[in-house]
């Protein structure tokens, strides 16, 4: 009769602990075992495709530093990466790390690029009217950002700007209007 | 045992909660897993989309940790509580599963490596819930816990006292019967068959004890009257022939003294047992009168000091008593006064005083004799018939019935009194004697 008492002790203590933290944490991760883990996940190809595999490198986009100048910041990409996805994470502009460093852009995170190519070292980009909604001196700085994003990806003679398929001229600093941007054009952009 | 049973049942249920929603989670993360290797490989610039998507469906949160470096939506979600087990473990290609403190108290991690599109999942799924569901088990399974045990013991006191209740009054009637009270029967019930034999069992057994004491008191009390005659036909003799004492030889005077004095402890032994074996009987008809204790006590002792020969002793009388009356039977008192006398004078040199002495609604009435005591494992025993005390092994002390404080006893009991033995202030023997008063004068 004494044990039973001194068991239902126990358990009573057990219960009012247990109360605290009703679902206790795990001292180390348990391990699922490779064949109960469904759906190929583990498998080093996609499922169901000619051996697809996905791998990711890093690439330049062109965003602002604290003095506005145009400076490289490199983002995963699935590789090879493609003109589009550059000016898609253009688009993105900088993550909350790197506005917490004074990173910054231009380039409207409205705007939509429809289309991206490249032709003879020229880019040929159609964007949503975003762009043209800025100020004119937001205008070459977002633009200057988009030549050097065009270039990294082996635009070098330049890019070619149309919103929503109308041709798109920018009136550059000196007075000139180009529809076909140049790195030359833009490189006051960048430090020293 | 309903602890114990809610206890287990707490810890039972709990288990398969957590197991359940612990397989759930996992299942869910399977199938979110696919989701993302399918959107990297379809459309990976939609990721972020999708991966809000899942959150925002599944309530979860998602870690992906892509080419080696950490990409999360949420600003809130600490990377670095991942567990480096759970990373070394998505890097060598293993699926984990742990229980951590990471975005609440208590969160169910899923990590999963998809080397086909190098990227590992962690998916983060908070048992908040969980643990609420736990408390409020906890908290219904405490409850009924306690209120069954509450039921039960009140329940199972009530049975057992309902079950014991013949017993005790079994119990009341053979304390009664041990007491002295023959009359005693068990009155018959029907509370089941296993009491009603009881009852009848312990009737009979009354009733042929009954019988037995009868039967026993009526052949002592035959034998002694059957004795009496002859033995007064001796007594007589003995009293003829010591009238001619002086014509006998010496060792026939010697002979003739002997018998006269064992004639003289048989006859009191005779009329001890008659008068007991009344006593037993209820033959023994009392008649009280409202007497004064104190000249009641000097009557009775000046009369048996006259029969004994010898000094009268003292009386002392509390003043306090003054005319203080007891319903007593005479004759019975005079006998009371007269054994413990006699024992006194027989086992212990006399008696030293005789002290009356006033209580609330009692005169103690004490013989104290000049004697070494009782000794106290014999002061609880000195009343019980024919017991021989230390001073009946002495043989200079002259024999006696052995039945005389025990009819000391019975007749202080018809007189609803109480008699014990101790010592008295000069180290004798003390009988006291508890009367109740009639009149006592406040």
């Amino acid at each position: 009769m004494t044990s039973l008492r001194r068991l239902l002790a126990v358990l009573c203590c057990a219960l009012c602990l247990s109360s605290c933290t009703l679902v206790s944490t795990s001292s180390s991760p348990s391990i699922i075992g490779v064949g109960d883990v469904p759906l190929g996940l583990l498998e080093p190809t996609i499922p169901f495709t000619d051996y697809a595999q996905v791998r990711w490198v890093k690439h330049n986009i062109f965003l602002l530093d604290r003095g506005g100048h145009i400076v490289a910041i490199s983002r995963l990409m699935t590789a090879p990466p493609s003109l589009f996805a550059v000016l898609y994470y253009e688009t993105q502009g900088p993550d909350p790390v790197e506005m917490a460093a004074g990173i910054t852009t231009e380039v409207p995170t409205t705007m939509v690029v429809n289309q991206a190519t490249i032709h003879d070292d020229v880019a040929l980009i159609d964007v949503s009217k975003a762009l043209s909604q800025i100020s004119l001196d937001a205008q070459r700085i977002a633009v200057g950002q988009l030549v050097f994003a065009a270039a990294s990806m082996g635009a070098t003679q330049g890019i070619r700007i149309s919103i929503n398929q109308i041709p798109y001229s920018l009136k550059l600093a000196s007075g000139a209007t180009v529809s076909l941007i140049t790195p030359a054009d833009m490189a006051y952009l960048k430090k020293g | 045992m309903s602890s114990l049973l809610g206890t287990l049942t707490f810890f039972g249920v709990r288990d398969v909660l957590i197991t359940e929603q612990q397989q759930t989670d996992l299942q869910q993360s399977y199938v979110n897993a696919a989701l993302i290797r399918n959107t990297i490989y379809t459309a990976p610039l939609t990721l972020s989309n999708e991966v809000n998507s899942i959150e925002q469906s599944a309530n979860s949160t998602l870690i992906l940790r892509i080419a080696g470096e950490w990409q999360t939506l949420s600003p809130l979600v600490p990377t670095a509580d991942i567990s480096p087990a759970a990373m070394r473990a998505a890097n060598q290609g293993h699926v984990t599963t742990e229980t951590r403190t990471i975005l609440s108290d208590l969160d169910f991690v899923v990590g999963i490596p998809m080397p086909a599109v190098q990227t590992q999942v962690f998916e983060v799924w908070q048992l908040n819930g969980l643990e609420h569901n736990m408390r409020v088990l906890l908290l219904v399974i405490g409850s009924a816990a306690l209120f069954t045990t509450i039921l039960g013991a009140s329940g199972g006191i009530w049975v057992s006292r309902r079950t014991l209740r013949p017993l005790v009054v079994v119990s009341d009637a053979a304390a009664r019967i041990a007491g002295g009270d023959f009359a005693t029967r068990l009155p018959t019930t029907h509370a089941g068959s296993e009491v009603e034999q009881l009852t009848e069992s312990f009737n009979t057994m009354v009733n042929q004890l009954v019988t037995k004491l009868e039967r026993d008191a009526r052949f002592a009390s035959d034998v002694s009257h059957e004795l009496r005659s002859p033995l007064t036909a001796l007594a007589m003799s003995a009293s003829i022939l010591e009238q001619h004492r002086d014509e006998l030889a010496p060792a026939a005077q010697q002979s003739l003294s002997l018998l006269s004095a064992e004639i003289q402890v048989f006859q009191g032994l005779i009329e001890d047992l008659i008068e007991l074996s009344r006593s037993d009987a209820g033959a023994n008809s009392l008649s009280l009168e409202s007497i004064s204790i104190g000249e009641l006590t000097r009557q009775a002792v000046r009369s048996v000091t006259r029969r004994l020969g010898g000094a009268e002793p003292p009386v002392e009388i509390d003043p306090r008593l003054g005319d203080a009356r007891v319903l007593v039977d005479r004759r019975r008192f005079e006998r009371i006064i007269a054994n413990l006398m006699d024992n006194a004078q027989h086992y212990a040199g006399g008696v030293v005083a005789i002290r009356l002495v006033a209580r609330d609604s009692h005169v103690e009435l004490n013989v104290d004799d000049a004697g070494p005591g009782i000794a106290e494992a014999d002061q609880e025993h000195v009343f019980e018939r024919f017991y021989r005390g230390r001073a009946a092994h002495d043989r200079s002390v002259v024999r006696g019935t052995g039945l005389g404080l025990a009819l000391v006893r019975e007749h202080v009991k018809s007189l609803d009194g109480e008699i014990r033995a101790t010592t008295s202030p000069e180290g004798g023997a003390r009988f006291q004697i508890d009367l109740p008063l009639v009149g006592f004068p406040s």
